[in-house]
């Protein structure tokens, strides 16, 4: 019997132990970070997302997007993440220190989407909702061969009652996805704060623990050495 | 078939699960008999095991970034870094800016063109007063300023409250000195900025103690 | 040759009461386990055809990708895992403790509990309230009605094991202990840190990771090779080898195993200490496979020609095979070289696969075909299907695994280097995908051989319950191709 309660006993200390020095050391110091005050700014850093994106969140989680997309960019070296534009500088915990259900991922089927609220470049209309809600309800019109699926459940195709809705997107869907005549597609409620949410994403402010970065030194020969040692 | 098999398998006896915990309870109580008096298993385990925690140990050491919750690059030590690190400066003026639009501060008198208001409030656009001694700058905006005062030919009698450590507002040294900083370069203003340590020797040693506001005459004293 | 396992000696006529008190839970989460496993396997069969066809039940928000994705995984983990998992422990903790449970109805309540939170959990996924949570995408209230149930069916199997006859305590007794001891508190502890009071920030991803590495490795690991531990011995009826080593394997993966979870995170934005910390412990863990190869592998290898040729047999040799090839490259891929061009690839689905199908589903699958028909009291009434579940199962696990492997090294490829040339430019995403099509397409004609199998399984056990329970008082087993143990 004893031989059997060490064993309970060892097994609680191994738990406890590994709890304590993965989590609860963790929680004292990562997970109690506090916001950044920026003296220049008069800002406390994160920002809270406004109401209308946080509720996109909602609808972000719900519909299982994490399956395909990260929201976490790696740090220049590593991968080429900040070649793809997928974001300025590498993530750091801050800026996730505001979200009730944090998301990084853990499949690249899609892009990662931590700075989708800021891609402009080149692609025309991006930063505005007309490509998310094209995008959204049919990708192949915006991104011919991507293997992610319509969401056309995120709009209702309904009759035109009196006016037509100022929301309607029939207008940026060509031909072949125009509704019955008389008929309007409008984005659901979902739909536009999903949107909302995706181009709230953008991680711009600069924190001090983002240059925390190992830079190889390049004067003298040694330099050249540790910096390929480090590749 | 002997029961001592070279690889240390033996027959379950009757196959029965009994049988199975009494093969079992033996073979844990009685080590089988190691040849040539060492068995090579264990000492390879162990060797494994010694070179995986010396593997590993190595490999963590390396790693470790500093042990710091704001370290993400593994490659990266705080300590060497801290030593030729740049304290991300604020700019004084940006801040100094800010710091006069703040609602119920500066601006709120003086108005964000700094020309004041006719007869009430006094102007800081090209004001002998913004421009001149600092020393008289930094008490004025310190303590504040009761009663009458001239700027540019102009006599303007009102009351003017304390910014500093210890009033309402309570600023520190430092952002009285970006305020002052910033009217002392604004609206065509070419003084030289002002220093935080003036600031605190101002208050701290040579006006030290003091709570009321200044009058223009007390400030005129002063070089 | 004298039979070690005669089923008329009096060793087996003790067995076979044992082998009766468990018949009802132990048929109950088979049956339970082979329902959920069908289903789930439907499930992933239409998340992996969605992979290389979108358009494919598109306009089903029920069934889009992301949600039946967290469906399928939560349904195959907490449906077919589960079930198994307790069918396992159950007929395992009865057997080397030679105790009878008692009362056995009320594990079939808990079960029915158990299955029931599952239920209400998957339509809750497929409805948009999961939590977003890999490993516990099930909603708040179901996890709830998933711990009582549990709890319940662990203290009636640590009562069993209380009631134990013999003083020493087989390894496989051990690991059984490990697992459920374990999972309570990870659960619980990962409940209340992830969804009833989520902690903030990155520390999420931290406690995900411990609770999916712990479920993995401790729950299913646990209960997966106290099976092959028990089984090993008793189809071969050869003593394990080296069992004097294997305290040092259980005491290793213990103390050292819970610290490996994080090492999933290389990359992400969670202190860098912690990952490789991780990583550093998780190499202690090639100490334990080389435990449990020195300890399995050479009795395995002592088999006899008849034994050999006994399903049950190549399932657990296949589990032993995967075990060992899954957790190597599970520490190989978390070294940071690896992680920077594989980290979000399929290549963690493949390991996954390997994993959660090839170690555990396959010592699963070994295990029930050797404990139901004890419990049951009959032979399979279709050995065929026995032979063609196992090979389906093989072959499709085998080629999925590959083909995710291989799908998988290509996307780290396209993802994460440049293209040669100067002023070369990143690979899009879609032309990357557009890449992997055949791979994916692969993996999905393997689910639809692994279905056949799984069919073969629940056809097989359905007319095997049934046809015990027609047939009223069970009889002493009589030797069959899947059921040479005594």
């Amino acid at each position: 019997m004893n031989r059997i309660a060490l064993l309970f006993l060892g097994l609680f200390a191994a738990l406890a132990t590994s709890w304590t020095g993965v989590i609860l050391v963790n929680q004292g110091s990562v997970g109690a970070l506090p916001r950044v005050v920026d003296a220049n700014e008069g800002l406390a850093f994160p920002q809270p997302l406004p109401g209308v994106a946080q509720q996109g969140h909602l609808v972000y989680q719900d519909l299982g997007c994490v399956a395909c997309h990260t929201q976490q960019v790696r740090r220049a070296g590593f991968g080429i993440d900040n070649k793809r534009g997928w974001g300025e500088r590498h993530s750091v915990a801050r800026d996730y220190l505001l979200e009730p259900r944090v998301l990084i991922g853990t499949h690249r089927i899609g892009p990662d989407l931590r700075n989708v609220g800021q891609r402009k470049d080149g692609q025309e209309g991006r930063d505005g909702r007309e490509w998310h809600y094209r995008h959204l309800y049919d990708p192949q019109l915006t991104s011919p061969g991507s293997v992610m699926p319509p969401f056309r459940f995120l709009f209702e195709t309904r009759r035109i009652v009196g006016e037509a809705s100022p929301k309607a997107i029939q207008a940026l869907l060509p031909a072949s996805h125009q509704p019955p005549a008389g008929f309007e597609i409008v984005p659901t409620v979902r739909a536009e704060r999903l949107v909302s949410y995706l181009l709230s994403l953008k991680d711009t402010y600069a924190y001090p623990e983002a240059a925390n970065v190992f830079v190889a030194q390049t004067e003298g020969h040694s330099g050249a050495a540790a910096e390929g040692a480090h590749k | 078939m002997s029961s001592q098999d070279q690889d240390s398998t033996r027959p379950l006896g009757d196959g029965s699960d009994a049988s199975l915990q009494a093969v079992h309870a033996d073979l844990a109580a009685n080590k089988p008999e190691p040849k040539d008096g060492y068995s090579v298993l264990p000492l390879f385990l162990l060797g494994l095991l010694s070179a995986l925690i010396f593997v590993g140990s190595i490999y963590f050491v390396h790693y470790r970034g500093g042990i710091d919750p704001l370290v993400y690059d593994e490659r990266f030590d705080p300590k060497k870094a801290a030593k030729t690190a740049t304290v991300a400066a604020v700019d004084p003026i940006a801040a100094g800016k800010r710091l006069y639009n703040q609602p119920g501060a500066c601006a709120t008198c003086h108005q964000v063109t700094g020309l004041g208001v006719a007869g009430v409030f006094p102007p800081l656009a090209a004001s002998e007063w913004v421009t001149g001694s600092d020393e008289r700058l930094i008490r004025l905006v310190l303590h504040g300023l009761v009663g009458e005062i001239k700027v540019k030919g102009n006599t303007y009698n009102g009351a003017m409250p304390g910014f500093g450590l210890g009033s309402g507002f309570n600023w520190s040294d430092e952002k009285v000195a970006h305020v002052l900083t910033y009217i002392r370069s604004e609206w065509g203003n070419a003084a030289p900025a002002v220093d935080v340590a003036k600031v605190t020797a101002a208050r701290t040693q040579a006006a030290a103690g003091r709570t009321k506001p200044w009058t223009a005459v007390e400030l005129e004293a002063i070089p | 040759m004298a039979s070690p396992s005669s089923p008329t000696s009096p060793a087996s006529a003790e067995g076979a009461s044992i082998d009766a008190s468990v018949r009802l839970p132990g048929l109950y989460f088979a049956a339970a386990a082979a329902v959920w496993l069908v289903v789930g396997t439907a499930l992933s069969l239409i998340a992996a055809f969605k992979l290389h066809s979108p358009a494919f039940l598109a306009d089903c928000e029920w069934l889009t990708y992301g949600r039946v994705r967290s469906a399928e995984s939560a349904l195959l983990i907490y449906g077919w895992g589960f079930n198994a998992a307790f069918a396992m422990a159950i007929w395992l903790m009865a057997r080397l403790a030679q105790a009878e449970v008692r009362r056995p109805v009320t594990l079939v309540v808990a079960g029915g509990f158990w299955n029931l939170g599952v239920l209400v959990g998957t339509l809750g996924v497929l409805g948009g309230h999961g939590t977003a949570v890999e490993g516990l995408e099930f909603p708040s209230h179901v996890n709830a009605i998933l711990f009582v149930s549990y709890a319940w069916i662990a203290i009636w199997a640590l009562l069993t094991f209380r009631a134990r006859r013999s003083p020493h305590v087989f390894i496989s007794q051990w690991y059984l202990l490990l697992a459920l001891l374990w999972f309570p508190w990870v659960f619980s502890l990962a409940h209340m840190l992830l969804v009833v009071d989520p902690v903030q920030g990155v520390m999420q991803p931290l406690v995900q990771t411990w609770y999916t590495h712990s479920l993995g490795l401790f729950w299913f690991g646990g209960i997966g090779v106290a099976a092959l531990y028990y089984l090993t011995t008793k189809l071969t009826g050869r003593s394990i080898a080296h069992y004097h080593l294997s305290p040092l394997g259980f005491w290793l993966l213990v103390i050292f195993g819970g610290w490996a979870g994080p090492a999933r995170l290389v990359g992400a934005p969670v202190p860098a200490w912690v990952v490789s910390l991780s990583i550093a412990l998780s190499f202690l863990l090639l100490v334990v496979l080389s435990v449990w190869a020195c300890n399995l592998v050479p009795t395995l290898s002592r088999a006899s020609a008849a034994v050999r040729q006994d399903p049950a047999y190549r399932f657990i040799g296949v589990s032993v095979l995967a075990l060992l090839v899954a957790q190597t490259a599970s520490v190989l891929l978390s070294l940071r070289s690896a992680a920077e061009l594989l980290q979000f690839t399929f290549v963690h689905t493949a390991l996954g696969q390997l994993t959660q199908y090839g170690f555990f589903s396959m010592a699963a699958f070994g295990t029930l075909y050797v404990l139901v028909p004890r419990i049951a009291g009959r032979s399979w009434p279709v050995p065929g299907l026995v032979g063609f579940h196992f090979w389906s199962s093989l072959l499709g696990c085998a080629t999925s695994v590959v083909a995710l492997a291989l799908a998988g090294y290509r996307q780290g490829v396209g993802l994460n280097r440049l293209p040669a040339g100067d002023g070369a430019v990143p690979v899009p995403v879609i032309e990357i995908l557009q890449g992997l099509q055949p791979y994916l397409f692969t993996h999905t004609s393997a689910l639809v051989l692994l279905a056949a199998g799984h069919v073969a399984f629940l056809v097989n056990l359905g007319w095997i319950a049934s046809a015990s329970y027609s047939c009223g008082v069970p009889v002493t087993p009589p030797l069959s191709n899947a059921s040479k143990v005594a």
